[in-house]
């Protein structure tokens, strides 16, 4: 699997959140609460976690209690913050509208998987991107190449500042480079990380 | 704001305005003033486009003044796409310039001989009705344009455009923003279509030289606003997502729920959601010298707005709000952002519905008449109704006339009127408020998520389970509370999580008008006002029959979670037993 590094300041940085809420991959420990995924795993504020994250689903299920929903192989989990409207209000982790949206909750029945290492997809969505988006892109990502090429494709290539680096498994490469590589091997996952070395 | 403005078209050697006191209508404002007008001076069973119906234009309680979020506009009548009664609201300037002008409300009644065209023309001075047949045929923008050229720009103007003239039910009324476009929409319903039958084109408001409307204790007022909006200032969701994203933020976590009705409400989830999400739409706005936080009046301190422009860097229409992204984005099977704003400007234009148009739509799609994801064919069905071909008019009068038309069976209305952008299978408690709701499949009418804190039916512990009849119930006289206030229904968020957010509302209202009305009282209202409009669709010949969703929800699961729609028509028949 290719590993591919940028280093550049936080404008560019900021332009592969969007990326985030289609969905990428990340090792996580089975059989794990979300919580001590979010909070041991990843490095998440505890208050950050009751405060800000207040829309949760696993597998697409609205999930209330996160000490007891469990990740397993393969799982989807989706973060947000909170939401407008009656459907926010609605989804909303725990909210007192919870009951008008029964069909689609997390169940209470507990389950116990054996604790062992495996891949989860996160999606972060609106405020959280931002948020908590650094903090995943400078510990990796695996991603499908076509969604980087997607995101990037688009662009000229201004869109790098020109003291912007690209490293293709630890070999420095131009632009034009990396998408011909993304082009070419669009179907598989790659490494991404980001460091943001300065900011302007 | 002690008076209202009569317009009778039909009056004998042409229209004339007159003036009546508030009267029984006193201390009313927003729904309550035109869901009471209409359910006392309209017949129930009048045709909608007939003399005997009238159209109501009402701000709120607090428009025209310094208390934030007030400038929206309610908007009432028979409905031609319900047969029951309709209040459908907007923002935009006319609330503010109107409430200025000192008018509680504007009636349009009666109905003009010969096939004339009107302009009315309110200033300070008074109210000037004139024929203006040049406005013939013309969309909103370029009747907007042609009143700037003649009244100059401090005007905020009331519009329809060919949707509204061709009488078609899908035809929504325009109020101008900030920067004088017709974007802001009284969509829901076909007003327009009833705007049409009255034949008048625009109103036009002017307040130069009129005051700013002062509240009786100032000193409470001031104090309660800057806490009101300083509550709203703080809350994650009126002071962070929606600026930044507007009410797109919404789509990605509909999507993830499963509830983001998708190819005419077939599935639950849309492909191409990251593509026109409230994320990828702000950074767009962005990115292209647009904006992506904008309010749509003067005031608004949540501006959950934003102004999108096209690929060269200029405007094409405001921000694409959530359900009209949905409409005519995920249930047409379009992820095209271009084109989905492409169709929002058309929509403001001919003056349509961009809900109701959307679903048509996509009821057409199922039909055949073209495939899902044809953003282009979308387009031409919309060009089609500005031309006023028999295929446009069938379009432009919603989908349940467009699935009969074609022989469609899976048509997502409830009481005529198009389901919007959530699944009820999937979120069921807003399947019941779909159901029951006075105004036909409505989101909004059950939006007052601050019910909690209104303590409607007593205080709902967070930690007990209720029901979800209860719920809708409790949601739907909140909302129906709020509107009546003219505020925006966004601040409900801030009001369900801050006591004293909603409290700052509360004297906002008793300090301005110098009355002490309490929770229950707005409690109170809300029901008086659910318990009008339902007393009217019962005498316009509504049974509890038609406070059903369409029986495919029942029996046609939704992927990804596979469920129907189960609320049993028993528990749907107890939503209005209090
Ligand atoms: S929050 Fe949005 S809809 Fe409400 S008044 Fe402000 S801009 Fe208008």
């Amino acid at each position: 699997m290719r590993h591919i590094h940028l280093e550049g300041d936080g404008k560019l940085e900021k332009s592969f959140f969007l990326m985030l809420q289609g969905g990428f991959y990340v090792e996580c420990p089975i059989g794990t609460s979300i919580k001590e995924f979010l909070v041991d795993s990843i490095g998440i504020d505890e208050t950050y976690l009751a405060e800000k994250i207040s829309t949760i689903f696993l597998d697409g299920k609205c999930v209330d209690d996160i000490g007891k929903a469990v990740i397993e192989e393969g799982s989807t989990l989706a973060l947000s913050s909170a939401m407008p409207g009656l459907a926010g209000a609605i989804l909303k982790r725990g909210g007192p509208l919870k009951v008008m949206r029964d069909g689609i909750s997390y169940g209470k029945e507990e389950k116990f998987l054996q604790k062992r290492k495996g891949i989860c997809s996160i999606k972060l969505f609106n405020l959280l991107t931002e948020d908590l988006g650094p903090l995943f892109l400078k510990s990796g990502i695996y991603i499908k190449a076509r969604d980087l090429s997607g995101l990037i494709s688009t662009k000229s290539c201004q869109f790098l500042p020109r003291d912007a680096t690209i490293t293709v498994d630890g070999k420095s490469v131009d632009f034009e480079v990396l998408l011909d590589i993304l082009k070419e091997e669009e179907d598989e996952l790659l490494f991404f990380t980001f460091d943001v070395k300065w900011e302007r | 704001m002690d008076k209202i403005l009569r317009i009778d078209l039909g009056a004998e050697g042409g229209p004339k305005a007159y003036e009546t006191p508030l009267g029984d209508y006193s201390g009313l404002g927003g729904r309550a003033l035109t869901s009471t007008i209409v359910a006392s001076e309209v017949p129930p069973t009048c045709h909608p486009l007939g003399k005997e119906n009238k159209l109501v234009i009402a701000p709120g309680l607090l428009s025209g003044s310094a208390a934030a979020m007030s400038g929206r506009i309610s908007i009432g009548c028979k409905s031609p796409l319900t047969g029951g009664i309709k209040e459908s609201n907007a923002g935009g300037q006319p609330s503010q310039v109107l409430a200025r002008l000192g008018y509680a409300a504007i009636v349009l009644e009666g109905k003009p001989k010969g096939d004339d065209i009107y302009r009315v023309f309110i200033n300070k001075e008074g109210v000037k009705i004139e024929v203006d047949n040049t406005l013939k045929g013309l969309g909103n923008y370029g009747v907007v344009e042609k009143m700037r050229a003649q009244f100059g720009d401090k005007i905020a103007c009331i519009s329809i455009g060919q949707a509204g003239e061709m009488k078609l039910s899908g035809a929504s009324i325009a109020c101008t923003d900030m920067e004088l476009r017709p974007t802001r929409h009284a969509g829901r319903g076909g007003v327009g279509a009833v705007m049409g039958s009255k034949q008048v084109k625009v109103i036009v408001l002017d307040d130069t030289g009129m005051a700013m409307r002062q509240p009786k204790d100032p000193e409470k007022f001031r104090k309660a606003n800057t806490a009101f909006v300083e509550g709203l200032r703080k809350h994650g969701v009126t002071g962070q997502a929606l600026p930044a994203y507007g009410t797109n933020v919404l789509a990605n976590i509909l999507n993830e729920a499963g509830g983001y009705p998708t190819y005419n409400f077939k599935v639950g989830r849309f492909p191409g959601t990251s593509k026109i999400s409230g994320e990828t739409e702000a950074a767009l706005e962005t990115e292209r010298g647009g904006l992506a936080t904008h309010g749509c009046h003067r005031g608004c301190v949540i501006r959950c707005s934003g102004i999108y422009n096209d690929k060269d860097g200029h405007y094409l229409t405001k921000q694409p709000e959530y359900e009209t992204v949905w409409a005519h984005g995920a249930d047409c099977g379009i992820d095209d952002l271009d084109k989905i704003a492409y169709m929002d400007f058309l929509d403001d234009d001919i003056g349509l519905d961009t809900i109701e148009m959307g679903v048509t739509i996509g009821v057409a799609m199922e039909a055949g008449l073209l495939k899902f994801g044809d953003a282009d064919g979308a387009i031409n069905l919309l060009q089609e109704i500005k031309k006023g071909t028999p295929l446009g008019r069938i379009i432009g009068s919603g989908a349940a006339v467009t699935g009969k038309v074609f022989g469609v069976e899976r048509v997502p209305v409830v009481k005529g009127q198009g389901i919007p952008a959530y699944d009820p299978r999937a979120v069921k408690g807003l399947g019941v408020t779909y159901a029951t709701s006075t105004m036909g499949a409505d989101h909004t009418a059950g939006y007052a998520t601050a019910s909690n804190i209104l303590k409607v039916g007593g205080f709902v512990d967070p930690l007990k389970p209720v029901g979800q009849i209860e719920l809708s119930r409790n949601l739907q006289i909140a909302t129906a509370a709020i509107d009546s206030t003219g505020m925006c229904l966004f601040i409900a968020f801030a009001l369900l999580d801050q006591p004293e957010t909603y409290q700052s509302l509360l004297d906002m209202i008793n300090a301005f008008h110098g009355i002490s009305l309490t929770s229950d009282d707005v409690v109170a209202l809300g029901k008086k006002v659910l318990k009008t409009e339902r007393d009217f669709n019962i005498r316009a010949g509504f049974t509890k029959e038609m406070d059903r969703l369409p029986e495919f929800f029942k029996y046609e699961a939704v992927p990804p979670h596979n469920v129907v729609f189960d609320v049993p028509d028993e528990e749907l028949d107890s939503v209005f037993n209090w």
